[in-house]
C-alpha cells in the first residue's frame, strides 16, 4: 500500500471519529485538525489500532510529530519491524 | 433537542449519554452547544467543579461534561495541575480558590495506598504507616474544607489488579489488598466531618479491576485509569453533583400492568398474571415488590397510577397469595381513564407535597411522555421490557439514595471522628513547610556523566514551562559539552518517600574568568513547588565559591510557553542587569551571596569532589 492509499484510510477513520469531513495530508498535525484533541486522540488511536490490525508500543506513536510519521509507524508495524 | 422533536431522538441522546462508547460520548461532545438548550425540560443547571489530584484529568473533564447532560447539569470544570494538589489547596492564591468551585474531588496518589515489598510486615507496622499516609490526606482535606464552603469529595483507593501474593494476601496484614482496605477504611474514620468519600474502589469493582486498568495510559500520560474507568467515574461525580443539588425524591408512584406484575389484570384476571416464586418472571417481579417494600421501610410513599377498572386494579392486592405490596402500603391509589399526568398531580395534592417530589415509573414509555410532557415538574423512569432490569433503573435513577446517614449513624461517627481528631492533632500541618517536611525529600546531585546523556538531553529538548532559556541540545552537543572545560553540568535527583521521581532537573553553567553563568535551567514540572530550585541555587553558589567566583549571571528568554519562570531569579534574590523584551539577564554579587533553607536533604559529595 502505499502512502496515498494509507492517507485514504485515514481520512475515513478521522471522519468518521470526529463527526466532520477530514482532508489529511503527510504535513497535517494535530494542530490543524478541528475536533483532534484528548478526549478524540485516544479513539483515533484506537480505530486506527483496529483499522490496520495493529497494536501501538509504548514509546511509538506518542513521538510521531505529523501524519507521515503516523503512517511510517503504521507501516512498520504491519511489516513486524517494531 | 428542541421541543418539537419526537420523544424517540429523546431517548436516542439519553442513550448515547449513558453509552461506555467513546464514539458515542465524542458525538454528543461534538453536538453539544446544539443540544444543551433543550436536553432537559427544565433547562440546564450550571455547576462549577475543580478536579484535582496526582493525575492527569484530560479527557476526564470531556467525559465529565458529556455524562452530567444527564442530570441537566452544564459543568464548568478547573483540572488540577498533575500532582499539585498539595500547593494548589495550601496556597491561597492558587487558582483553585480564584475559580470558587462549588464542587472539588480530589483523587490523591495511589503511591498512598501502595505497600511495596510489604508483606513481612506486622499487622502493627502497618496500621502506623497507614495511619499516617492517611492523616496527611485527611488534613490537607480540613485546610481545604475550612478555606472553601465547597461541596467536597476525597476518592478512596482502588485494589490492585496483580495476583501480588496470590491467595495467602487474605493471611498477610501487609499484602497490597488488605493494605488498601485499611487505608479505605481509615479515610473514613479520618475525614473531617463534610467530606465525603468519593467511592472510587465500588467503581473499579463495579466494572472489574481487569477493566479499570490501563498501565499504557498511565505511563503515556497519567491517566486515572482506563477509558471505562474514566467513563464511571463521569458518570459517578454527575451523579453525586446532582445528588448534593437535589434532596432525595419522597413519593414513588407506580404504573400495575408488567410494572408490579406481568401481564394485564384486565385481560388475564388473578390467575393469568405473572407473581411469584411460580414462574421465572413472577419470582422477578415479586423480588422487584421487595425493593419497594424496602423503599418504603426506608420513609418513601407509595402510591399508583395505572389505567384500569379500579376493582381490577385492586384485586391482586386484595386477593393474590403471593403479592407482597398490600392495599395499606399506599398512600395514595388511582385506577381510571384519566390521562396519568392529571392523575399524579392530583396524587401530589392529595398527599400535600410538590409535584417535584415524585417519581413515576412505568413500561409503556407512552405514558412516560405524557407525563413528561404535561407534568414536567415530575421525574420518570421508563422501565422498559425486561423486570430482571427495573430494580437496577430505579436504583441507578439515585431519586431514593439516602443523601446522607441517619442522626443516629451521624451522632455515632461524629463522636468518633471528635476522638480521632484529637489523636490527629499532633500529626496534623497545615502549613506547606511542614508538609514538605513529611515528604522526606532526598536529593542527589551529581556532574554530567555518559549514562544519564539520554535523559539529559530528553530534559532539555521537551521542557518548555520550567525552562529558562529554551536552548535545545542535541545528546552529541550535550557530549561535547562535557569534555569542555569552560562549562560545568549537573544533574539533580529526587525521591521522597512516596516514588523516586528520577532526574527531574538539568543545570548548565559557563564560566569565564569570575564570572560563572547559568545557561540552561531545565527543571520537571513534576516537582514543582516543593523547593527543587532553591537546592539548584545553593548548589549554583556552592560551584561559584569553590571555583573563587565574584560573580553569579543567570539568563531568562521568554517564550510562549516559560511566563511559569519569568520571576525565578528574582525570587532567588538575584538583580537585573539588562532587559529587554526578549532577554533579560540577571545577576548576583557571591560575596553577598544568597541561599535558602530547605526541606530536601541533599546529597552532593560526589559533586564537589568532582570539580
Amino acid at each position: 500500500m502505499n502512502t496515498e492509499e494509507y492517507i485514504k484510510q485515514l481520512n475515513d477513520i478521522f471522519s468518521n471519529t470526529l463527526f466532520r469531513e477530514v482532508e489529511l495530508q503527510t504535513t497535517t498535525t494535530a494542530k490543524d485538525v478541528e475536533g483532534w484533541d484528548s478526549l478524540t486522540n485516544i479513539a483515533l488511536m484506537v480505530s486506527v489500532e483496529e483499522q490496520f490490525n495493529i497494536s501501538f508500543p509504548m514509546g511509538s506513536v506518542e513521538n510521531a510529530q505529523n501524519i507521515g510519521e503516523l503512517i511510517e509507524i503504521i507501516k512498520k508495524l504491519e511489516n513486524g519491524e517494531f | 433537542m428542541k421541543e418539537n422533536s419526537s420523544s424517540s431522538d429523546h431517548h436516542e441522546l439519553i442513550e448515547k449519554i449513558n453509552s461506555k462508547k467513546l464514539s458515542d460520548i465524542i458525538q454528543v461532545y461534538a453536538q453539544k452547544s446544539k443540544l444543551s438548550e433543550g436536553i432537559d425540560k427544565n433547562g440546564l443547571r450550571k455547576v462549577k467543579v475543580a478536579i484535582i489530584g496526582s493525575y492527569t484529568f484530560s479527557p476526564l473533564d470531556r467525559i465529565l461534561e458529556v455524562k452530567a447532560l444527564k442530570w441537566g447539569l452544564e459543568i464548568e470544570i478547573l483540572l488540577g495541575d498533575f500532582d499539585s494538589y498539595h500547593s494548589e489547596i495550601l496556597n491561597s492564591e492558587s487558582k483553585l480558590y480564584k475559580f470558587d468551585p462549588e464542587f472539588v474531588f480530589i483523587f490523591p496518589s495511589h503511591r498512598l495506598s501502595n505497600n511495596q515489598d510489604g508483606i513481612n510486615k506486622s499487622a502493627e507496622e502497618v496500621t502506623n504507616q497507614v495511619t499516617s499516609n492517611i492523616s496527611q490526606l485527611s488534613s490537607i482535606c480540613s485546610t481545604l474544607h475550612s478555606n472553601l464552603t465547597s461541596n467536597i469529595f476525597v476518592a478512596n483507593f482502588i485494589h490492585k489488579y496483580e495476583r501480588g501474593v496470590g491467595s495467602i494476601r487474605n493471611y498477610l496484614p501487609g499484602s497490597s489488598s488488605r493494605y488498601v482496605e485499611q487505608c479505605n477504611s481509615t479515610l473514613v474514620d479520618q475525614l473531617p466531618k463534610g467530606v465525603k468519600v468519593f467511592d472510587l474502589n465500588y467503581l473499579s469493582q463495579r466494572i472489574g479491576l481487569e477493566n479499570a486498568y490501563d498501565y499504557k495510559g498511565w505511563y503515556v500520560s497519567k491517566q486515572i485509569g482506563s477509558m471505562l474507568l474514566q467513563m464511571s467515574i463521569a458518570e459517578e461525580i454527575s451523579f453525586e453533583i446532582n445528588k448534593s443539588l437535589n434532596s432525595m425524591k419522597k413519593c414513588l408512584v407506580c404504573d400495575l400492568d408488567n410494572t408490579l406484575w406481568g401481564g394485564v389484570i384486565g385481560d388475564d384476571g388473578l390467575e393469568g398474571i405473572d407473581i411469584g416464586n411460580t414462574s421465572a418472571k413472577g419470582e422477578a417481579f415479586k423480588d422487584f415488590q421487595n425493593y419497594i417494600k424496602s423503599l418504603k421501610e426506608l420513609g418513601v410513599i407509595l402510591a399508583v397510577c395505572s389505567k384500569n377498572q379500579i376493582e381490577a386494579a385492586q384485586l391482586p392486592f386484595k386477593d393474590h397469595p403471593e403479592m407482597v405490596l398490600r392495599l395499606d402500603d399506599f398512600v395514595s391509589f388511582k385506577a381510571n381513564w384519566q390521562p396519568k399526568s392529571e392523575n399524579i398531580k392530583e396524587i401530589a395534592e392529595e398527599i400535600g407535597i410538590g409535584v417535584d417530589s415524585l417519581v413515576f415509573i412505568d413500561d409503556n414509555p407512552a405514558e412516560i411522555e405524557i407525563v413528561n410532557q404535561y407534568a414536567p415538574e415530575v421525574s420518570t423512569i421508563y422501565l422498559g421490557n425486561n423486570v430482571s432490569d427495573y430494580k437496577a433503573k430505579l436504583e441507578d435513577s439515585g431519586y431514593f439514595e439516602p443523601r446522607a446517614l441517619t442522626s443516629e449513624d451521624a451522632r455515632k461517627t461524629s463522636l468518633y471522628q471528635q476522638e480521632v481528631k484529637r489523636k490527629e492533632l499532633k500529626s496534623k500541618f497545615t502549613d506547606i513547610t511542614a508538609y514538605l517536611s513529611s515528604l522526606e525529600m532526598q536529593m542527589t546531585i551529581q556532574p554530567f556523566s555518559h549514562v544519564d546523556v539520554p535523559r539529559i538531553s530528553q530534559l532539555i529538548n521537551k521542557s518548555n514551562q520550567f525552562n529558562l532559556t529554551t536552548i535545545r541540545r542535541t545528546e552529541a552537543e550535550v557530549l561535547s559539552l562535557m569534555s569542555d572545560e569552560s562549562y560545568i553540568g549537573f544533574t539533580v535527583r529526587l525521591s521522597d518517600k512516596f516514588s523516586d521521581h528520577g532526574l527531574i532537573s538539568i543545570c548548565i553553567l559557563k564560566i569565564q574568568e569570575s564570572k560563572l553563568e547559568v545557561e540552561t535551567l531545565v527543571m520537571s514540572c513534576r516537582v514543582l513547588e516543593r523547593q527543587v530550585e532553591h537546592e539548584i541555587h545553593n548548589h549554583i553558589v556552592r560551584i561559584g565559591l569553590e571555583r573563587k567566583c565574584s560573580e553569579l549571571n543567570a539568563l531568562y528568554l521568554p517564550t510562549k510557553k516559560n511566563a511559569l519562570v519569568k520571576d525565578l531569579y528574582k525570587k532567588l534574590g538575584y538583580e537585573i542587569v539588562s532587559d529587554t523584551v526578549d532577554r533579560t539577564m540577571y545577576g548576583m554579587d557571591l560575596d553577598n551571596h544568597k541561599t535558602f533553607e530547605t526541606q530536601i536533604k541533599v546529597d552532593n559529595n560526589l559533586v564537589l569532589s568532582a570539580i
